[in-house]
């Protein structure tokens, strides 16, 4: 097992330097081989680990006395959740990009610096298998700052004045809000002289919850929660396939996965820290839905979608922190079930893009009848992100709800109406968006638009799948994760 | 528990037909496709109702589908009520999908691909609903039900009123389950169990209401 998640922590970054010299076609092979043999790995560590915990040491820092050896791999049901989405989207992401970025992308119809794309591509499933790997809040942080990092030279790739600007301002917003994430590192080593999960336990109560809000500010700047929102929209400079990581599986999903690492594995969080972060999950998601409807372009449009989902996902966890293990089950599935579903959406609309020049929902018309599979694609998308089921984004929004409503409490009952009131209302839009898109006659810009090639196509099938049966490996896992 | 075996395959011959039904685009491949899948289903659900109506109730539950930590398990009780309806069900939806064969042909422009896979899927969901006894299950299929009959509302894409009225179906419907959504959660609340038979449960040991002098 050690060396099965020594192989899978390394190949990535190793991956990242093979493919770095790399051009075209070179650059497209050695990138899907490295990150299928990621997912290979990540999939069989999961099913070794069979839902328990494997903790392993392997170095210390000999200027830093901490209890237990700094560095080290670990696996338990929650990295293997969060592994599952890491790898499997970042495997599906890396092969679309190989008929994504071509000369016959309308949109961006250039081979070149694919190198450098897939090198910040890989890095960056490299940084975030770190840190769900990681087994201290330390190497978490350091795998943290890798992410922001390679989030930059995403962003940033098209190196345009917007894409660069749009860069440095995630960087500077996502980073600056790290730096409470140092502070709490701070408070944890000189109270207890440890950065493990449990050190937080150890802390008198009035700094456990300055070092937990600490922590959160950390999560939020890189959730794109309130008041740390403004980066993600201007993101959508990236590449769409580097979009969909970014929101999917890495990144924003960094600050869902360190909350979720901090209430279950310190079992020391304490409630008003929860109600905190339940107010302002609440008030994120309204804030993403009433920008739905001011947006014409389909990328920002899912950027406002997973700021609100990402909210989803904190009230889940903000009402377990209040105590209702229904709620918190529901937080880490929905962490899943949406970036199964969001990756999908996203090449839905980089498949758009590139067959049509352009995101505009208003240009676009009668997409259905020129695109089967991309509207198809992009349909069980919304529908599956509105939370209609069978898919699987129902499943976690009803856990969320009813766990909400079963703490019968005030708090309990606002928030579940409030969230049942943002699903219809989201689900309204976009019901409304996959109209004026796919049905009609066929606009101007839809008129030569066709499915994009096998390459692309098949990232966007088994990802319709994945959004029908995530719930179904999903909750399995999770059952783990809360001691079942 | 034969009968209910009889039920489950009549949704699997449902489900297996409407993914037949997507392989290929011709209306004289897809059309008896979904006629034999239609029938086969559709008799069976008929003998399940005239059994039950003959010999009394049935009921079983798959247990494998029941979800960790919430109180929903997939149950099928079949009574004279459901069996009344399952029977209607399957003679109607036999005699819609035969009236089909020579109706759909005249979209020349329509995929039937759209068209038949949403309806065998909505026939499923519509015979799950009158014989599922788990509130939780029953939203899930009702919910389902409304989604595939969207998809068959806007069967004519390019035609505006089509569009507008499966808008306005949808969203609708989708708002009003919210109620049913509540009802689901609060009943799992009171008695942690969503099976139909622990609603009158509730009532029970409730007081009754007092009246006004």
């Amino acid at each position: 097992m050690f060396t099965l998640l020594l192989v899978l922590l390394f190949i990535p970054f190793i991956g990242a330097f093979v493919t770095a010299p790399l051009q075209q076609r070179k650059a497209d092979v050695a990138a899907v081989i490295m990150a299928g043999a990621v997912m290979l790995a990540a999939i069989s560590a999961i099913i070794w680990a069979g839902g328990g915990r494997f903790d392993y040491s392997l170095a210390g820092l000999p200027w830093l006395t901490v209890p237990f050896p700094l560095f080290g791999i670990q696996v338990d049901p929650l990295s293997s959740l969060m592994l599952l989405a890491i790898t499997v989207v970042g495997f599906l992401i890396v092969l679309y990009s190989a008929g994504y970025m071509s000369e016959l992308n309308k949109e961006h119809p250039t081979q070149a610096e694919k190198d450098r794309y897939y090198f910040f591509t890989l890095l960056f499933v490299g940084a975030m298998t770190g840190l769900v790997l990681s087994r201290n809040f330390f190497q978490i942080f350091l795998f943290w700052e890798l992410t922001t990092l390679c989030s930059w030279g995403l962003i940033s790739h098209k190196r345009s004045s917007v894409a660069v600007q749009a860069g440095f301002k995630a960087m500077v917003i996502t980073a600056g809000a790290g730096l409470f994430f140092i502070a709490a590192l701070l408070i944890m080593y000189v109270k207890t002289g440890s950065f493990e999960f449990s050190a937080l336990g150890q802390l008198p109560p009035t700094l456990r919850l300055t070092a937990v809000i600490f922590l959160l500010i950390g999560a939020w700047g890189k959730s794109a929660q309130l008041p740390f929102s403004s980066w993600l929209p201007t993101a959508m400079e990236a590449p769409t396939p580097a979009s969909a990581y970014l929101h999917a599986a890495a990144m924003v999903k960094a600050g869902v996965y360190l909350t979720a690492r901090t209430i279950i594995s310190s079992q020391a969080v304490p409630a008003q820290a929860g109600y905190l972060m339940g107010g302002l999950a609440v008030a994120t998601m309204f804030f993403g839905l009433i920008l739905y409807f001011f947006q014409d372009d389909l990328k920002r449009l899912l950027a406002f979608s997973t700021i609100a989902h990402l909210g989803y996902m904190f009230l889940g966890m903000s009402l377990g922190v209040a105590g209702s293990r229904l709620a918190l089950q529901g937080g880490l599935l929905h962490l899943i079930n949406h970036a199964f579903t969001k990756t999908l959406l996203f090449l839905a609309v980089g498949a758009i893009s590139c067959a049509t020049g352009t995101r505009s929902i208003k240009a676009l018309s009668g997409l259905g009848r020129k695109m089967p599979v991309t509207a198809a694609a992009f349909i069980i998308g919304a529908l599956s992100i509105s939370g209609v089921p069978p898919f699987n984004i129902f499943w976690s929004k009803f856990f969320i709800i009813a766990g909400a409503i079963q703490l019968n409490s005030a708090w309990g009952w606002t928030v579940g109406l409030l969230a049942i009131v943002e699903s219809l209302a989201g689900f309204a839009w976009f019901l409304a968006v996959v109209h004026r898109v796919f049905f009609g006659p066929a606009s101007p810009a839809a008129a030569a638009a066709a499915d994009p090639p096998p390459v692309m196509l098949i990232p966007l099938l088994v990802l319709m799948v994945l959004s029908l049966l995530s719930p179904v490996f999903g909750l399995a896992i999770i059952t783990r994760i809360m001691g079942g | 528990m034969y009968l209910l075996n009889c039920l489950w395959l009549a949704f699997a011959i449902l489900l297996a037909g409407s993914v037949l039904c997507l392989v290929s685009k011709r209306h004289k491949v897809n059309g008896p496709l979904a006629m034999i899948s239609m029938a086969a289903a559709g008799l069976l659900a008929v003998f399940v109702a005239v059994q039950v109506w003959l010999n009394g109730p049935v009921t079983a539950g798959i247990d494998s589908l029941s979800i960790a930590g919430f109180p929903a398990v997939p149950v099928f009780t079949v009574d004279r009520l459901s069996a009344l309806f399952l029977g209607l069900i399957g003679i109607l939806s036999m005699a819609s999908v035969l009236y089909t064969q020579g109706y759909l042909p005249h979209y020349k422009s329509e995929d039937p691909r759209r068209y038949y896979p949403p309806f065998l899927l909505f026939v499923l969901c519509m015979m799950a609903v009158v014989t599922v006894a788990d509130l939780f299950y029953f939203l899930f299929f009702w919910e389902f039900m409304t989604l595939t009959s969207y998809f068959l509302v806007v069967y004519q894409r390019d035609n505006k009123k089509n569009l507008e009225a499966g808008f306005l179906y949808f969203f609708m419907t989708h708002v009003t389950s919210a109620g049913l959504i509540l009802v689901t959660i609060l009943f799992s609340g009171w008695t942690g169990s969503l099976s139909f038979t622990a609603i009158p449960e509730i009532y029970r040991q409730r007081p009754p209401p007092t009246r006004p002098c």
